[in-house]
C-alpha cells in the first residue's frame, strides 16, 4: 500500500516538491513583522521594567548622598521579581545553560537567597564548597559580638555576607542587570538576596581550554617551548612570569557587542610611550561591531592600512618574544580565544626576526638573519630574473649554459613564462593542500607531489628541468620567512615583479621593484615608519639585520620612542676572565 | 604650506641630491666633459664642481632667513608678486624642460641599449607612472626608499668602475693639460650648468627640519657627484681614449659592456643597467615632485596631488617632441646647460634682494 | 558600483595591449647564436662573411637520452654558412632569409679576418662592431693566414667540444708563455687607432697542415716560428702564435712568437715564458730558462736632438730549467756567464724586432705612450706627429737579467767517468 502511494506521488505531475521541502521561503526580503515582533516586544518589555525600577531607585536614593546615588541600579527589592527578570533575559526555560538554585542563608533569621551560574563555564567544586557550604551550613557558626558585649548569631546584611560569610576571593557588588548578565556570561556566580537591591558576584571562572603546549609556527631549537593558549589569563600569566616588575600593567578592554571578547593590553608603564598607549586604547575602544573573534580580526580593525600587503602589527605565539618587545616599549594586545598576541608598533625588520637570533651567539645570530634576508630577496627576484634573462637578455647567460637551456627547451611546447606560472600555481596548490589536509594522510601528499608532479612533468616534456629547480628554490626560500602573514604578502609581490619582468625585461623588473620599495617606505604602523631603523637612519646599534653582542646593545630601539632609553649599563661584563679578583684572598 | 608632507633628514636630502645628479653620469654628461677637456676631463669635472659649490653658497643663508619655506614662497616674499613670480616661472620652465628632456633621454638610453624594439611611449609611460606614484606618496617615502636602495645605486657606478680596472692605461691621461688650461677651465665652468638640478634642494627646503641642513645637503650632494664624475671621466679617458669617448652617446654603458673578468663575469651589462634604473627613477621622481611643488607654490594651492596628473600628461607629450636622439643631446648641451648656469645664479640674486629689501627672519646672534 | 566595474574593464583592456605583443621578447630557441664571424674579400660583393652558428643540442649534449654528447663525433657542433654582402649587417639580413632562427650576435666571441683582406683594405668594418648594439667590443680580433672561411671550416679542437671556448682558452696562454698579444679585442684595436699613441697588434692564427715538411727558418729556437710553421704533429690543428702588426687599418707584417715576447717585455706586460739559448760553454748545446719580469719597465725618451732617442730598460729574473752540457751554472763565474749570454740573446732579439717594426713604420711596441707624456697639450702633441718620426728614431733596449733559482739540482748529473 505504501509502495503504491509512493509510485503515485512519483508520477503525479501536480504534486510538486514545493510543499514538502523545507525553505526559508522569504525570497530575500526582511522577515515579516509577525516573527520579529514578539521577540523585540519581549525584549523591550523587560528593558522597560528595568528602566522603571531604575528610576524608582534613583528617586529613592536622591536624598541619601552620592554613594547611594551611584549604587541605585535597576534591581528591585523583591527577590522573585529579580529572578523572573533574569529568566526572561536569558530566555529560560528554553535556555538550559543557566542554573538557578534556591537556598537559605543560615543567619538569624534565615534569609532566602538564589544562586545563579552558567553550567560549563564555572567550577562546580568551588560553588559547592565555597559558596553553598559556607552560606548554608557554616553561617550559623559565626557569632556577632554586639556593642554591649552580648553575642548572638549573625544578622543578615550584604556587607556581613561579603565580609564574613562568603569566602570568595573576588566578590563584587552588582546593582544592575546588565553587569549581572555580563558576569554570569563570563563565568561568575551571582547571588540574589531577599529584600536587597544589591547582588553579589563571586568569581568562579573555569572555562574549558587546552594546556600550554609547544608553538606551532614559531619553533626554535634552543629556547623555551611554551606558547600561548586560548585563555587570555593564562597568556598574561605566561608573560608576567618573564617580567617580574610591578610596572607591568594589564588593562582589560572589551570588544564586540555580541562577543564581548576580552582584550588584555599589556605594557610597561615608564618605558612605553604614553602616546602609543593612548592611541592603542583609542583604536580598540572605537571598534563597534558584533563579533571580534580573536587577534586576527582585531588586527584588521586597528591597523593603519588593512589593505596593505604587509601586516601592521606583529602576531606571535611565543611569550618570550612578547616579553622582549614589552621591555622595549611596545604594547601587546592579548585577545581572549586566540593564541596569538599582537604587538604594536612594528617595523619591517621585526617581521624577519625570530627569537632564535637572540639565543645564539651574535655571529651566528647575524648569520641566520643574513640568510633570511637573502631568502627574502630570492623569493621576490629569482623567477623574474630567470624570465628576464631567458626572454630578453640572452647575452647574460654564459654560453655553455645558454646552449644547454636552448637545447632542453627545444622539446618543450610552452613559452618560458607560461611554464613558470604553471609551476608556480602548482606549487601554491601543493602548499595550500598541505595545510588543509588531515594529519592522517599528510605525508602521502608530500611524497606524491614532489615525485609525481615534478619528475613526471619533466619526463613528459612539459617543463624543462631548470624550471623545476627555480620554482623549488623560490618556494623553499619563501618558507624561510618567519612571519606567516608576511610570506603571503611577499609571494603576492613576486607576481607583480614577474609581470614587470615578463613585459619589459630588466627595465620592467626594476620598475616593479622600485614601486614596491616606494610602497613599503610609505607604510606606517601606529605612526612609526615601517622601515625604521634603516630609513630613517638611526645611528645607534640598530638591531635590524646585524645582531650585535648582547652586552653592547645598551639602548632600546628608538622607533617606539620609549621613555627610558637606557636598558643596560655601559659596561656589562665588568670582570675579565683572565684577571683574578684583586685584594680578595681565597678566590682563584 | 603643503599639507600631507613629511620631513626628511640630512642624510636623506644629501642622498636625494646625489642621486639626482649622478643619474646624469649614465647619459652624456661625461661625454660633454671629455669634449670640453680632452684627456684633462677630470680637471674640467673638478672645476665644474668648484663652480657649482660656489654658486650654492647663498642657499644656506636663504633657507635660514625663510625657515620652513620653499623656493616659490621665498621668491614671492622677496620679490613681490610680479618679480617673484618671474623668478618662479623661470625656475619652473627650466625644470620642466629638464625633466622632459631627461625623461626622453633616459628612454632613449634604455631603448638604445637593452630594449631595442619597444616603442618609446611604453617606457615613458612606465617611468611616468613611477614618477606620479612617487610624488603621490610624498617626499618622505621617496627619501626613505632612496636610502634603502642606496647600496644598489652606488653599486651601479662603483661596480662598473671597479670591474674596468684591468683595462686602465695611465698613458691615455696624457697630455696632462688636455687642450690647454684656459679651454679646460672655461669648459668646466660652462658645464657647471649640469649641476643646476641642485636647486631642487632649495625648492624642497620646507621639508627639512633644520635650515642649515639645506646648504649642507646641497653641497655634500654636489661634492660627491663632482668627485664621482671626475673619477668616471678619468676612467673613461684611460680606457677609451679622449677622442673616442667624446663620441659616445652612452659612455658608461659602453664601459659596462666591456666588463670581462675571466670566463664567468662577462656580458653582465644588462644587470648593471638595471641598477641604473633606480638612480634614474629617483632623479625623475624628485624632479617631478619639485616641479609639482613649484607650481603648487606659485599658484598658492594647499594640496599638491591634483597637480600630478595634468603635469604628467604634459610631460609625456613634451618628452616625445624631439625628433631623434641627437636633437635631445643638443638640447641638453646647447640650451639646458647655459640656462642651468642662470638657474644657479638665482639663489644669489634672491639673497641679494632679500638683503637689500630687508625681508625674512634676521638671524639672531649665531 | 557600475562605474567601478567599467573602470576595471578599461584597465584590463589597456593591459591587453602590452600583453599582446611584448616587443623585445624572444625565446632562446628562436635565435641562432653566432659564435664567430669570418670576413674575407668577396668575389661578387665587397665581403664574404661567414657565420659559425652554434647548434645547441649537438654542442651542449642535449637534454635526455644519449647524454654522451655527439656520439659519432662526425657531427659538427657548429653550422657554418657564408654570405657575400657589402657589410656585415647586410650579411646578417641575408642570412636570416635562409636560417630558421633569427641570427643574433650576442654571444659572438671572435672575429676572424683573412690576411689578404687585412693587408689590402683593412678594417673599416670596425664601425659596425662599435655601433651595432648586439656586437660588443670584447670580441676577439684574430687575423688568419689564408681565408677566414676555410679556417672556420677546418678548425677542429681536440680537448674541447666548443671551438669558441677553445679560442678563448688559447688567448689565456699569454699568461704563461707570452707569445701572443696581451689583449686583442676590438676595444683595444679601436682605442689604439683612435688615439694614435701606438699601433695595434692582433692575434694571428693559422691552420696547421699535417704532413708538410717545414723547411722554414731552420732556427733551433723554440720561439722563432710564425703561426702555421711549427714543426709538430697532432693536437688541435690551429696555431695561435705571434701576432699581426697593423698600421692604422692595414696589416703590415707578421710577428713571430719571439717577437711577440719582446714586444710584451717592452710593453711591461710580460709575465713569464720559457727561453732557450745556446749554451755559452758549449755552443751546440742548449740551456732553457724560465724568465719572468723583475722590476717594472723603464723608458727614457729624449726628444731634444734631431732625432728622437728612446732607451728602454727591461729587468728580468729567471729560473734555470735545463742544462745539457755539464757546466755547473750554480758556480758564480759560470752563473754570470750565463746571465750575460741570456742578456746578449735577448738584446739581439729585441734589436731585430725593433728594426722590423721600424721597417714597417709602425709603432706597435707603444713608445708613443711614453713620448706623449712630455707634451703639455693635445695640440702640441698633434703638431709633433710622432708616427712620422718613428721610422728614424734611435731606439735601444737594455736587458738586465738575474738568475734567481736553479731548480731541484745544483750540478747537473753526469757519468762518473767525466
Amino acid at each position: 500500500m505504501k509502495r503504491w502511494q509512493w509510485l503515485k506521488d512519483l508520477l503525479d505531475p501536480t504534486a510538486g516538491s514545493a510543499g514538502q521541502l523545507f525553505t526559508l521561503g522569504d525570497r530575500g526580503d526582511q522577515p515579516a513583522v509577525e516573527t520579529t515582533g514578539p521577540v523585540l516586544l519581549a525584549d523591550a518589555q523587560t528593558r522597560a521594567e528595568g528602566v522603571l525600577t531604575h528610576i524608582d531607585n534613583l528617586l529613592g536614593a536622591q536624598d541619601q548622598g552620592k554613594k547611594a546615588m551611584e549604587q541605585a541600579g535597576d534591581l528591585s527589592a523583591s527577590l522573585d521579581e529579580n529572578v523572573e527578570r533574569l529568566k526572561k533575559l536569558f530566555r529560560m526555560p528554553d535556555n538550559k545553560d543557566l542554573i538557578i538554585r534556591d537556598l537559605q542563608v543560615a543567619t538569624q533569621p534565615p534569609t532566602r537567597a538564589v544562586v545563579c551560574f552558567m553550567e560549563g563555564l564555572t567550577d562546580k567544586i568551588v560553588i559547592n564548597e565555597h559558596i553553598l557550604q559556607p552560606l548554608m551550613l557554616l553561617a550559623h557558626l559565626d557569632h556577632h559580638v554586639g556593642s554591649e558585649g552580648e553575642s548572638g548569631r549573625t544578622q543578615f546584611s550584604v556587607e556581613t555576607v561579603m565580609q564574613r560569610l562568603l569566602p570568595g576571593h573576588q566578590t563584587t557588588e552588582k546593582y544592575d542587570m546588565a553587569s549581572i548578565s555580563e558576569s554570569l556570561l563570563a563565568g561568575d556566580t551571582v547571588l540574589f538576596f531577599e529584600n536587597t537591591k544589591t547582588a553579589l558576584a563571586v568569581e568562579t571562572k573555569a572555562p574549558p581550554g587546552r594546556s600550554v603546549g609547544e608553538p606551532k609556527a614559531e619553533q626554535v631549537v634552543q629556547g623555551p617551548q611554551d606558547a600561548f593558549v586560548e585563555a587570555w589569563r593564562v597568556n598574561v600569566a605566561l608573560v608576567r612570569r618573564r617580567l617580574k616588575d610591578p610596572r607591568v600593567v594589564t588593562d582589560i578592554l572589551t570588544v564586540g557587542r555580541v562577543s564581548k571578547n576580552y582584550v588584555g593590553m599589556m605594557y610597561i608603564d615608564g618605558i612605553a610611550n604614553p602616546k602609543v598607549i593612548a592611541e592603542v586604547r583609542r583604536r580598540v575602544e572605537a571598534i563597534d561591531v558584533d563579533v571580534v573573534n580573536g587577534s586576527g580580526p582585531l588586527e584588521q580593525y586597528i591597523e593603519d592600512s588593512p589593505s596593505s600587503m604587509l601586516p601592521g602589527a606583529l602576531t606571535t605565539e611565543r611569550p618570550d618574544r612578547t616579553a622582549a618587545y614589552l621591555s622595549e616599549g611596545n604594547v601587546a594586545l592579548l585577545a581572549d580565544n586566540s593564541p596569538y598576541a599582537l604587538i604594536v608598533p612594528v617595523t619591517f625588520w621585526s617581521l624577519l626576526q625570530t627569537a632564535e637570533d637572540y639565543y645564539l651567539r651574535y655571529p651566528f645570530g647575524s648569520f641566520i638573519r643574513y640568510i633570511r634576508l637573502i631568502a627574502l630577496l630570492i623569493t621576490i627576484l629569482v623567477p623574474s630574473l630567470y624570465i628576464a634573462v631567458v626572454n630578453y637578455h640572452h647575452e647574460m647567460i654564459p654560453t655553455e649554459l645558454m646552449l644547454f637551456i636552448a637545447s632542453s627547451r627545444e622539446n618543450v611546447p610552452l613559452p618560458a613564462l607560461v611554464e613558470l606560472i604553471l609551476m608556480d600555481l602548482t606549487f601554491e596548490l601543493i602548499r595550500e593542500a598541505g595545510t588543509r589536509i588531515p594529519n592522517v594522510i599528510g605525508p602521502t601528499v608530500g611524497l606524491v607531489a614532489s615525485l609525481v608532479l615534478g619528475q613526471a612533468a619533466v619526463e613528459a616534456k612539459l617543463i624543462s628541468p631548470l624550471m623545476v629547480l627555480i620554482v623549488a628554490v623560490t618556494g623553499l626560500a619563501s618558507f624561510a620567512i618567519p612571519h606567516y602573514v608576511t610570506s603571503y604578502g611577499v609571494r603576492a609581490w613576486r607576481f607583480f615583479v614577474l609581470a614587470g619582468a615578463a613585459l619589459l625585461g630588466f627595465y620592467g623588473m626594476a620598475a616593479a621593484v622600485f614601486i614596491m620599495v616606494l610602497y613599503v617606505s610609505g607604510l606606517r604602523s601606529f605612526g612609526v615608519p615601517f622601515l625604521t631603523p634603516v630609513a630613517p637612519m638611526r645611528a645607534q646599534t640598530s638591531d635590524a639585520i646585524t645582531r650585535h653582542p648582547l652586552y653592547k646593545m645598551e639602548q632600546r630601539p628608538s622607533y617606539a620612542r620609549p621613555l627610558d632609553k637606557q636598558r643596560q649599563e655601559e659596561v656589562v661584563r665588568t670582570w675579565d676572565p683572565m684577571a683574578p679578583e684583586p685584594e680578595k684572598g681565597g678566590k682563584s | 604650506m603643503i599639507k600631507e608632507e613629511g620631513h626628511i633628514g640630512l642624510l636623506e636630502a644629501t642622498v636625494l641630491v646625489y642621486a639626482i645628479l649622478s643619474a646624469k653620469l649614465f647619459m652624456q654628461a661625461p661625454g660633454f666633459l671629455i669634449e670640453a677637456g680632452g684627456p684633462a676631463a677630470w680637471q674640467a669635472a673638478l672645476v665644474m664642481t668648484a663652480a657649482g659649490l660656489l654658486l650654492l653658497l647663498p642657499v644656506g643663508a636663504l633657507a635660514r632667513r625663510f625657515p620652513g619655506q620653499g623656493l616659490p614662497q621665498i621668491a614671492e616674499a622677496v620679490g613681490g608678486p610680479v618679480l617673484g613670480s618671474l623668478f618662479s616661472l623661470y625656475v619652473l620652465a627650466w625644470l620642466f624642460a629638464t625633466t622632459a628632456n631627461s625623461l626622453r633621454n633616459f628612454t632613449e638610453v634604455y631603448i638604445g641599449t637593452i630594449l631595442p624594439n619597444t616603442p618609446p611611449s611604453v617606457l615613458t609611460f612606465v617611468a611616468l607612472f613611477c614618477m606620479a606614484y612617487g610624488s603621490y606618496r610624498g617626499l618622505e617615502s621617496v627619501g626613505r626608499a632612496t636610502q634603502v636602495l642606496l647600496p644598489v645605486i652606488l653599486a651601479g657606478i662603483v661596480l662598473v668602475l671597479v670591474f674596468s680596472m684591468p683595462r686602465l692605461q695611465l698613458s691615455r691621461l696624457y697630455p696632462f693639460w688636455g687642450h690647454g688650461l684656459v679651454y679646460t677651465v672655461s669648459g668646466g665652468a660652462y658645464n657647471a650648468g649640469l649641476l643646476a638640478e641642485a636647486i631642487v634642494v632649495l625648492i624642497l627646503a620646507y621639508s627639512l627640519r633644520d635650515a642649515k641642513n639645506v646648504r649642507k645637503a646641497g653641497m655634500l650632494g654636489v661634492a660627491l657627484f663632482g668627485l664621482l664624475s671626475a673619477l668616471t671621466c678619468a676612467v673613461l679617458v684611460m680606457i677609451f681614449g679622449a677622442p673616442d669617448a667624446a663620441q659616445q652617446p652612452f659612455p658608461l654603458f659602453n664601459l659596462s659592456q666591456l666588463v670581462y673578468l675571466g670566463r664567468f663575469m662577462q656580458r653582465t651589462e644588462a644587470l648593471i643597467v638595471m641598477f641604473w634604473f633606480f638612480n634614474v627613477a629617483v632623479r625623475l621622481i624628485v624632479l617631478f615632485h619639485a616641479l609639482v611643488v613649484t607650481l603648487t607654490g606659485m599658484l598658492r594651492l594647499p594640496y599638491h596631488r591634483p597637480v600630478i596628473f595634468p603635469m604628467a600628461v604634459l610631460l609625456f607629450s613634451t618628452s616625445l617632441l624631439p625628433e631623434d636622439t641627437l636633437v635631445v643631446l643638443r638640447i641638453m648641451r646647447d640650451w639646458l646647460t647655459p640656462s642651468g648656469l642662470g638657474i644657479l645664479f638665482v639663489p644669489f640674486l634672491l639673497l641679494a634682494l632679500a638683503l637689500i629689501r630687508g625681508k625674512g627672519v634676521q638671524s639672531h646672534a649665531a | 558600483m557600475r562605474r567601478r566595474r567599467l573602470a576595471a574593464f578599461l584597465l584590463v583592456l589597456m593591459l591587453a595591449f602590452p600583453l599582446a605583443g611584448c616587443w623585445d621578447r624572444s625565446e632562446l630557441e628562436e635565435e641562432a647564436f653566432v659564435l664567430a664571424i669570418g670576413v674575407d674579400k668577396g668575389k661578387q660583393s665587397l665581403y664574404t662573411v661567414s657565420f659559425a652558428i652554434a647548434h645547441p643540442s649537438r654542442l651542449a649534449g642535449g637534454g635526455k637520452g644519449g647524454g654522451g654528447g655527439g656520439g659519432g663525433g662526425d657531427e659538427k657542433p657548429l653550422v657554418l654558412t657564408s654570405v657575400e654582402a657589402p657589410t656585415v649587417a647586410g650579411a646578417i639580413s641575408m642570412a636570416n632569409s635562409y636560417l630558421s632562427r633569427r641570427v643574433s650576435l650576442r654571444h659572438t666571441k671572435a672575429l676572424f679576418m683573412g690576411e689578404e683582406l687585412a693587408r689590402q683594405s683593412g678594417m673599416f668594418t670596425m664601425d659596425e662592431f662599435v655601433r651595432f648594439r648586439q656586437a660588443r667590443r670584447t670580441i676577439f680580433y684574430i687575423v688568419t693566414k689564408g681565408k677566414a672561411a676555410d679556417f672556420l671550416e677546418k678548425m677542429k679542437p681536440t680537448l674541447e667540444k666548443d671551438p669558441q671556448r677553445y679560442i678563448e682558452q688559447m688567448t689565456y696562454s699569454v699568461r704563461h708563455t707570452g707569445m701572443v698579444p696581451a689583449a686583442s679585442q676590438i676595444q683595444q684595436y679601436v682605442t689604439l687607432v683612435n688615439t694614435g699613441y701606438a699601433q695595434p697588434i692582433t692575434y694571428y692564427a693559422a691552420l696547421h697542415e699535417e704532413g708538410e715538411e717545414q723547411s722554414g727558418k731552420g732556427t733551433t729556437q723554440t720561439e722563432g716560428y710564425k703561426a702555421g710553421e711549427l714543426p709538430r704533429k697532432g693536437g688541435a690543428n690551429v696555431d695561435l702564435l705571434g701576432g699581426a702588426a697593423f698600421r692604422n687599418e692595414k696589416m703590415v707584417g707578421v710577428l713571430t712568437g719571439e717577437d711577440m715576447r719582446m714586444i710584451l717585455m717592452l710593453q711591461d706586460k710580460f709575465r713569464r715564458g720559457i727561453v732557450s739559448i745556446p749554451d755559452p760553454s758549449k755552443p751546440d748545446l742548449f740551456v732553457s730558462l724560465e724568465i719572468h719580469q723583475g722590476r717594472p719597465l723603464r723608458i727614457d725618451a729624449n726628444l731634444s736632438g734631431p732625432k728622437p732617442r728612446i732607451h728602454a730598460t727591461v729587468t728580468l729574473e729567471g729560473e734555470l730549467l735545463t742544462v745539457q752540457s755539464n757546466a755547473d751554472y750554480t758556480e758564480p763565474e759560470l752563473q754570470t756567464k750565463l746571465e750575460q749570454a741570456t742578456v746578449g740573446a735577448l738584446e739581439q732579439r729585441m734589436r731585430s724586432l725593433i728594426s722590423k717594426t721600424q721597417q714597417w713604420d709602425t709603432d706597435v711596441i707603444g713608445f708613443g705612450q711614453e713620448v706623449v707624456k712630455q707634451f703639455p697639450t693635445v695640440e702640441a702633441w698633434e703638431r709633433y706627429r710622432w708616427q712620422d718620426w718613428y721610422k728614424t728614431a734611435e731606439i735601444s733596449a737594455d736587458v738586465r737579467f738575474t738568475l734567481r733559482r736553479f731548480g731541484k739540482q745544483l750540478s747537473p748529473p753526469r757519468p762518473r767517468e767525466q
